[in-house]
């Protein structure tokens, strides 16, 4: 790895975000709808006239050009404010996205922690113990992760959760340094939720990959040898299968992030995906804008991880700084 | 233990069931088939503006409890309050459920608290008009005060008129004006008068001006003090949230966690007292929880987590989740009911097409089975009933109540239906586009499957919120079904019935200059009766002599409170009103 491989590809994420958020501009221009008759009309429940509209679309500078809107839009990245104000709200993005962005980001670490200590064991377990009971219920309990969609979990959890106890998760959401306990019970379900379904991917993938790698001659060797079950799987199998099972991770990144939009709604957790959501659907454009940029940038950044961890799994793959990209020597 | 275990199964089992099926009903007409329920007997009032309105009005018989002081309210709130919570620039009840407590529930006046139907005093005392009604002068309170301590002036007024009509203008730099500017009518200019009065003069007569005024909507957001230094800054948006939150109401603003909570506190310089005198409000604060998923709130109630509910179209209860209620809790909730939202569909007059032929719409309108929308489409809550609600003095017609028109049984009036259609030359159906906001998608899957048996396919043309706020002002449809709020008053349906060069809002864009003429008419009535008359008449002509408008069934909204929720005044209709929660307490003896 060197140095002006990662300076080129950390540079890279500037002209990617920036023609991402060309493309979400231009996106929320074509969709149809105006975000000034959305404020108006209060939920579409009441009555305004033209004039009133016209005079917001000016107050809120929608009469501008195009290319002045975006280039507002684009100082206010520059200038620190990641994007200036919420058209709806007229709050700043900077303060939404600080409130919001520690909330899904939690969320994403703890899936993330959750699904690595978790899933990566049982796909070890279930490829070494393939087709025996242990493989069958880890498969069994790793499919409904995949096939149902998370918001009909999240609902049934909540259901049992009312009706076997009780009992409903908080709906005041805390931080892990306000109120640890009730943070903990608030998250505790959405966490399991998303890493049912993110680490049901990551067991598939750990498991086939382990299988693979394990009919390879020199694990045979290595048994051959002597050596103790726990040194084969982890020193020398799960060694040369990282490389699928980081790859999984980072394409799973995304999905992780749509995960938490719905969650977040359904267990009134007050983060991005939520606020992307509400601000799609309001037209809110600025806010669109700063918050895609600010995933894309964010998923740009796991990839690079992910390329540097490559590196870290696999010593036969190196960077060549004269094509900036990741390559096999 | 193994009953749960096996309720948590059929749940789970019906849950997954409900999920595969839910996505396309084919026809909503079998599930209304078996899930009918009889609509509730309509009731018939007396009208007298003069008295309240027993039994209709929603107070609850406190005359063996004395309310008590303190406790902090948990409310569900529908979501965060938009729009830096300015009632000028929205009336989403995501803001009004939470902003009655800390800007108050009215105006100048207020809508009564025992009559949602009369004007009662608010930030004004008293007040006169002259004989053409078209000038207002309005004494205010000397004891209002704003939450800073400022004291509440003619000149606050002055500044909230001039700013929800003109809006701001500075150097090039422009703040639009309220979006009620057009529910204010044509007001000339406000002047503050000495002796803390002000006045108002109207450019045409309005007897009905202090109806306009009380509208739970028209709240006082806007400190002169604190909003004017900061347009003058250049912060033409400037909002109230941006200032503080201060307003004249009876709780102060304490905290807002956005996504989270919105905390308020009691104001103890309030000037509103109860009728022994009692300085209100009771409680000590309410929390607002924002809660976005239905069931999520249910599941916070049913577990003790909230007091009561939040108002707003989907999170209204439905029967089955009710149920759910009962089950949990049996008497230890109640239901709020307030009348709310129309089901209806609206013809676009003003684009060529088979439903121009009236015969055609009276067709429409005689074919849909009116009693089968109530489960299918208002979650097992409402009416048949064309315009105003029941509960509402308006009504009290007997034309105005379902079914004492189109009262033939639905299998005559659907043969007379296909006569209709077979006389307009249109026996073998026709094709017609219906703009479909989604969350209505069941109302409009509905209708298709009805219309469908009538021969018309109605192409359901589902569009999102930002685009639903476009096209329904537009012409770019045939018909659609509309979803707005009028003051409850004959007079303040013109937004939607008018003609739509008037009124660009309304349900059905037509330019028909007989409904301006019946308008005109209910503006100049000066007898109850002769208004009412008027109404009945112009109710008659737009349902049934034209049918620019199927009336289908009113939406009857159930809010759950808590049973030791005390001195909760339901409004009969529009969960806008009563939302100051002054009158509330709780009886810690019951919790």
């Amino acid at each position: 790895m060197t140095i002006s491989y990662l300076l080129s590809r950390l540079a890279l994420i500037v002209p990617t975000a920036l023609l991402a958020s060309m493309i979400v501009f231009g996106i929320m221009r074509v969709l149809p709808g105006d975000v000034a008759a959305t404020i108006l009309s209060g939920g579409g429940e009441t009555t305004h006239s033209p004039e009133v509209r016209e005079a917001l679309r000016e107050e809120l500078g929608l009469n501008d050009h195009w290319v002045r809107q975006y280039g507002s839009w684009l100082w206010g990245v520059v200038n620190g404010q990641f994007g200036g104000d919420s058209l709806v709200d007229n709050q700043s993005i900077r303060s939404q996205i600080a409130r919001q962005l520690p909330v899904t980001g939690l969320l994403a670490l703890y899936t993330l922690a959750a699904s690595i200590l978790i899933w990566v064991p049982l796909g070890i377990i279930a490829s070494w113990q393939r087709d025996k009971w242990p493989d069958y219920l880890i498969r069994l309990i790793a499919l409904p992760g995949q096939a149902v969609p998370s918001f009909l979990l999240a609902l049934l959890a909540i259901l049992s959760l009312l009706l076997l106890f009780g009992w409903s998760p908080p709906i005041v959401y805390t931080g892990p340094l306000d109120d640890p306990w009730n943070h903990t019970l608030m998250v505790f379900w959405p966490v399991l939720l998303l890493t049912w379904e993110f680490g049901s991917h990551i067991v598939r993938v750990t498991r086939s990959s382990m299988l693979e790698t394990l009919s390879q001659p020199y694990i045979t060797v290595a048994t051959a040898k002597g050596l103790p079950t726990r040194a084969v799987l982890l020193g020398h199998a799960l060694r040369n299968a990282l490389l699928p099972i980081i790859t999984v991770l980072g394409v799973q990144f995304g999905a992780l992030l749509g995960g938490t939009l719905i969650l977040e709604s359904i267990f009134g957790l007050p983060g991005i995906g939520r606020g992307l959501v509400d601000a799609a659907l309001a037209r809110d454009f600025p806010v669109v804008q700063s918050l895609v940029t600010m995933l894309v940038v964010a998923m740009l950044l796991v990839n690079l991880l992910l390329d540097l961890a490559y590196a870290r799994a696999d010593p036969s793959v190196s960077f060549t700084s004269s094509r900036s990209t990741a390559g096999t020597s | 233990m193994r009953h749960r275990i096996a309720a948590a199964l059929i749940v789970c089992t019906l849950a997954i069931a409900l999920a595969c099926t839910s996505d396309a009903i084919d026809s909503p007409l079998d599930a209304a088939a078996t899930n009918q329920s009889p609509a509730p007997s309509p009731t018939t009032t007396t009208l007298n503006l003069d008295e309240p309105l027993p039994g209709v009005t929603g107070i609850e018989d406190r005359s063996d409890l004395s309310p008590k002081y303190g406790d902090v309210l948990v409310l569900a709130n529908r979501g965060d309050p938009p729009s830096g919570f300015d009632p000028m620039r929205t009336s989403s009840i995501a803001l009004h459920h939470v902003a009655g407590t800390f800007f108050g529930p009215g105006n100048l006046v207020k809508r009564c608290r025992g009559n949602l139907y009369l004007a009662c005093p608010y930030l004004a005392t008293s007040w006169v008009s002259n004989p053409g009604f078209t000038e207002w002068t309005f004494t205010l309170r000397d004891d209002a005060l704003w939450h800073d301590g400022t004291p509440f002036t003619p000149e606050d007024v002055v500044f909230w008129f001039d700013l929800s009509l003109n809006g701001y203008k500075l150097d090039g730099k422009v703040r639009a004006p309220a979006y009620f500017k057009g529910d204010l009518g044509d007001i000339r200019s406000v002047e503050a008068l000495p002796a803390n009065r002000v006045k108002i003069t109207l450019g045409a007569r309005n007897k009905f001006f202090l109806d306009v005024l009380a509208n739970p909507r028209l709240k006082f957001a806007h400190p002169k003090h604190l909003m004017e230094p900061r347009l003058l800054d250049g912060d033409m948006s400037v909002s109230p949230l941006d200032i503080g939150l201060v307003g004249l109401g009876p709780f102060v603003f304490e905290d807002y966690q956005r996504g989270t909570q919105v905390q308020v506190r009691r104001f103890d310089d309030y000037f509103e007292v109860d009728d022994v005198g009692n300085p209100l409000p009771y409680l000590d604060g309410i929390d607002y929880i924002v809660v976005k998923e239905p069931a999520a709130m249910d599941a916070a109630f049913r577990s003790g987590r909230l007091d009561g509910g939040a108002r707003g179209f989907g999170h209204y209860l439905t029967t089955e989740r009710k149920q759910g209620y009962i089950d949990d809790l049996g008497d230890d909730v109640y239901y709020a009911e307030i009348e709310g939202g129309m089901f209806r569909l609206a013809f676009n007059m003003l684009k060529d097409g088979p439903w121009q032929d009236p015969r055609v719409r009276r067709a429409i309108a005689l074919w849909v089975d009116r009693e089968a929308s109530i489960p299918v489409v208002l979650g097992g809550f409402g009416w048949t009933t064309p315009s105003l609600g029941p509960p509402n003095p308006f009504k009290d017609k007997a034309f105005v109540v379902w079914p004492t028109f189109d009262t033939e049984p639905l299998a005559e009036r659907r043969v007379e239906a296909k006569r209709l259609m077979a006389e307009a030359g249109h026996a073998d159906g026709f094709s017609m586009g219906h703009l479909c906001r989604a969350r209505q998608t069941p109302g409009c899957e509905l209708l298709q499957a009805q219309l469908k048996e009538l021969g018309v396919d109605l192409r359901i043309q589902v569009i999102d919120e930002g685009e639903w706020n476009r096209a329904r002002v537009s012409l770019d449809f045939d018909s659609q079904q509309g979803r707005l709020s009028v003051l409850p008053i004959p007079e303040g349906t013109e937004g939607v019935y008018g003609v739509y060069s008037q009124s660009p809002d309304s349900y059905a864009k037509h330019e028909d200059p007989q409904v301006s003429e019946f308008y005109r008419l209910l503006r100049e009535a000066t007898l109850p009766e002769r208004r009412l008359d008027i109404w009945r008449r112009l109710q008659e002509y737009i349902f049934v002599e034209q049918t620019y408008v199927v009336t289908i069934a009113e939406a009857i909204y159930v809010a759950p409170y808590r049973s030791y929720v005390k001195g909760l005044i339901v409004p009969p209709e529009d969960g806008h009103s009563n939302t100051d929660f002054a009158t509330v307490w709780i009886d810690q003896d019951e919790k």
